[in-house]
């Protein structure tokens, strides 16, 4: 496979990064990695840890947490201890759009017995739970055919479970038949995970951790008629049925979500959502670049030329990406990573000759200009002129436009990067850490628009009148 | 950051329709990959076109014509030919309506669920091909899918041979609003309603009707444009029946809307609705226009077209070549309808070569 395909089939943006092209990014991006967050949080908690992760669509949460999965099963933590990652993708047991927070804990069930299974060799015994999901396969049993030898009865569950994905009526069935004993269920699942936590003791392990990815994704639940609504139902409305499980698990929120109710989550889960920010192109001021967030873009991009070259050699990044092309990648995506993945794929796809030049990467950004600016209403430009030149460049919540420029990564969240180790006041650690800063996306910046909106704010602030 | 660089290159049909060809040779795996275009004849052409430049990734279609609610699941089940080059799925205009109903529809918010199922399913990239409102609907019902797109590719509508429309200056129309962007667009939209609510209030005289039945074609043609069929139906239908009313049944005027509302049968696939409607119009032109006037040649056209989408080219050829005549009659060469009529006909013979290569 020749070069630039290789290079254009690295960076497929629906992919988390896997261990060779993940890159940490965390001094760029102002806060720690997840990883480092989460098990430094981890080794303090006396009880359950319910840690809630967010970060804007497309801003790297999946490797982090996948990342984070590795670093637990490659062994022990720097403080001797070992965990159990039992990673869940919660939309992999399900593929119809409303969901109920039943249906997550089935697929918690599911996954838990199957991990435990087959990394640990640990059977559940029977119990409750266990003989309940029996009479859930009573529903199923009839039409399917399983083909699975002797497998021991919880270990079917993972099976069994993903079958209910493509029959809503038997789902509904399901969860009718357990919703009437919820109390019952949490009850008997807290005492499956305290059973595993022995068991896994026995074998070295400290305790499980549950990392929960794509919640965040769920846009339907229950009566809600839009999405923000639907994760205000399912992760503040019906918190107890998530925060009554007695395990470790990372919670992946959607951002609009934690900024809008921040005050809400804090009361249920104890604490405030974990941000992965972008990563920093240029200082708060706007115009002063910031070296340590470009170089690591830069890295990210040589990582996904590993082995594109001839007989697998890794070619290095100019004879690829010319640097001036290279400049307008990072500058375009404003450190939005699954942005910079697309706009390098469509700059190979622009252009035959390599290394690409600048040329090839703004005639392949340009269906995602042409298509952002239909997405832009008239009144916006003026907001979006005023974020950009105001000093604080914090972002009124309270107005309904920029949350939903928020959510569709028109306004990007940064942190203004002040590495914790310089701050030796420990009052200044808490406020700054927690401290967001936003921006403009690069791309919307050059628009006539935006530069018109501005000049105008720029020159009412020369001549008050 | 450089600030004299070049914004938005000018793109044209053809270097946006090579960037997807040239993604399609370079991808060996599952990717998603969005086109915008608004007229479905203008995307029928396009698909032939890509699969014309890459021969060797066979394109496989799948026409959703029909209310769907989970495309991942339809695709689960869906026989892919060994060393298929893309999975191309359009056609949801015709059962999705604008507006909030699209973006919570099961079909959009499935989407978002199944992400990251169609990697396991597909070796090959998706292609969705939406009208601008779909893909709207998308980005903000199924935000996460639409975020993981490889590509976006914009396709304006062009001059193609069977834009076809009630009349001539009504094609002119419609060719203006096509240019139109989505603002002004908008904003015509809603000098339209007012208008119409206006009219509405006002007594039923037969100047204020003729005016609403104006108003009615111009609204249901701004939706058709952006292929909102649902919304463009009823008004198109109103307006016929408000001519129908004034005019006795041979009058030309009926003829325009007649010719409309099968358009918009005919966009939507419901063929036999159509027929009857370009047939109807036909008559009444032949019989009371002068011989060679220009808009029986434009019936002429859009029952040919029609007959070419059923692939009943026998039947369309003697129409294609009516017309011709007609125009040469009348119109100037440099009459951008003679032009059009030219090129319909040339791309009818070539479009009629392919079939016979292709059935034989």
């Amino acid at each position: 496979m020749d070069t630039r395909a290789c290079l254009y089939n690295a960076c497929a943006p629906g992919e988390p990064a896997t261990l060779q092209q993940y890159v940490d990014c965390s001094d760029a991006r102002g806060s720690d990695t997840l990883a480092k967050e989460f098990l430094s949080k981890l080794e303090m908690a006396n009880h359950p840890l319910h840690f809630l992760f967010t970060g804007h669509i497309g801003c790297g949460k999946s490797s982090e947490l996948k990342s984070l999965q590795t670093k637990l099963e490659q062994g022990k933590l720097p403080n001797g201890k070992k965990y159990l990652p039992v990673y869940l993708d919660a939309l992999e047991y399900l593929d119809e759009y409303d969901v109920e927070p039943v249906d997550l804990l089935l697929a918690i069930m599911g996954e838990m017995s199957d991990v435990l299974e087959k990394q640990t060799r640990i059977h559940l015994e029977e119990n409750y739970l266990v003989r309940k999901l029996r009479e859930i396969q009573g529903f199923l049993g009839r039409e399917v055919d399983l083909e699975e030898a002797e497998i021991p009865a919880i270990g079917d569950i993972k099976l069994k479970l993903k079958l209910l994905r493509s029959d809503p009526t038997r789902r509904q069935e399901v969860r009718k038949a357990l919703s009437t004993h919820t109390t019952t269920l949490h009850f008997e699942m807290n005492q499956i995970f305290l059973k595993a936590k022995v068991e896994l003791r026995k074998q070295g392990y400290e305790d499980f951790v549950l990392p929960l990815d794509s919640l965040d994704r769920i846009q339907k639940v229950g009566n809600a008629d839009d999405g923000t609504k639907s994760h205000v139902e399912f992760f503040i409305e019906r918190a107890p049925q998530l925060t009554q499980i007695q395990a470790h698990i990372i919670f992946t929120v959607p951002l609009t979500l934690a900024r809008l109710y921040a005050g809400e989550l804090m009361m249920r889960y104890g604490q405030r959502p974990f941000v992965l920010p972008m990563i920093k192109v240029a200082e708060r001021d706007g115009s002063t670049l910031c070296d340590v967030g470009r170089d690591r873009l830069k890295t990210i991009l040589q990582q996904r030329l590993t082995g594109c070259g001839e007989a697998n050699a890794t070619p290095s990044l100019d004879a690829v990406i010319s640097a001036d092309a290279v400049k307008l990648l990072i500058d375009s995506c404003g450190g939005h990573v699954r942005h910079l993945m697309q706009f390098t794929q469509e700059a190979c796809a622009a252009s035959r000759i390599l290394p690409l030049s600048r040329e090839a990467v703004l005639k392949g950004r340009g269906g995602f200009v042409n298509n952002i600016s239909g997405m832009i209403r008239i009144d916006w430009w003026n907001k979006l002129a005023r974020l950009h030149v105001s000093e604080s460049r914090e972002l009124d919540l309270e107005d309904e436009d920029y949350v939903e420029m928020l959510r569709q990564a028109i306004v990007l969240e940064y942190r203004n990067g002040i590495k914790l180790n310089e701050l030796d006041d420990e009052e200044d650690i808490e406020i700054k850490h927690d401290s967001a800063c936003y921006g403009v996306h690069p791309i919307v910046q050059k628009f006539p628009q935006f530069k018109q909106a501005v000049a105008v704010l720029n020159t009412s602030k020369s001549n008050p009148s | 950051m450089d600030d004299d660089e070049l914004f938005l290159p000018e793109q044209d049909e053809n270097e946006t329709l090579e960037h997807l060809a040239e993604t399609l040779r370079l991808a060996n795996r599952f990717l998603l990959l969005l086109v915008q275009i608004n007229s479905p004849s203008d995307r029928n052409r396009l698909m032939r076109e890509l699969q014309e430049r890459v021969p060797d990734k066979p394109l496989k279609e799948m026409f959703l014509g029909r209310l769907q609610t989970n495309l991942f699941r339809m695709l689960e089940v869906e026989e892919l030919p060994a060393g298929v080059g893309a999975v191309c799925v359009y056609g949801m205009e015709n059962w999705l309506s604008a507006g909030k109903a699209a973006q919570n529809s099961p079909f959009v918010l499935n989407l978002n669920i199944t992400r990251n199922l169609f990697a396991r399913i597909l070796p090959c990239p998706l292609i969705l091909w939406l009208p601008e409102y779909l893909m709207r609907a998308i980005q903000l019902g199924s935000p996460d899918f639409f975020s993981v797109a490889s590509g976006i590719f914009i396709f304006a509508s062009t001059n193609s041979y069977d834009k076809s429309s009630g009349s001539i200056a009504h094609l002119n129309t419609l060719t203006a609003i096509w240019g139109l962007s989505p603002e002004e667009r908008d904003k015509h939209i809603a000098d339209a309603e007012k208008m119409l609510a206006d009219l509405r209030h006002m007594p039923e005289t037969s100047s204020n009707a003729r005016d609403k039945a104006g108003v009615l074609s111009l609204l249901g043609t701004l939706y058709y444009a952006q292929a909102l069929y649902h919304k463009a139906e009823p008004l198109y239908i109103e307006a016929l029946s408000i001519i129908r009313r004034i005019v006795s049944a041979d009058h030309p005027d009926s003829a325009v809307h007649l010719s409309n509302s099968a358009s918009l049968y005919r966009s939507q696939g419901q063929y036999d609705k159509a027929e009857p409607l370009y047939l109807e119009a036909l008559s009444i032109r032949r019989k009371s226009l002068m011989a060679d006037h220009p808009d029986i040649a434009q019936s002429l056209n859009n029952l040919a077209a029609f007959y070419m989408t059923e692939a009943n080219f026998d039947k369309a050829e003697p129409l294609f070549l009516e017309a011709m005549q007609i125009v040469s009659k009348s119109l100037s060469e440099e009459h951008p309808y003679r032009q059009l009529t030219t090129k319909n006909l040339q791309n009818f013979y070539v479009a009629w070569e392919e079939h016979k290569r292709k059935s034989s």
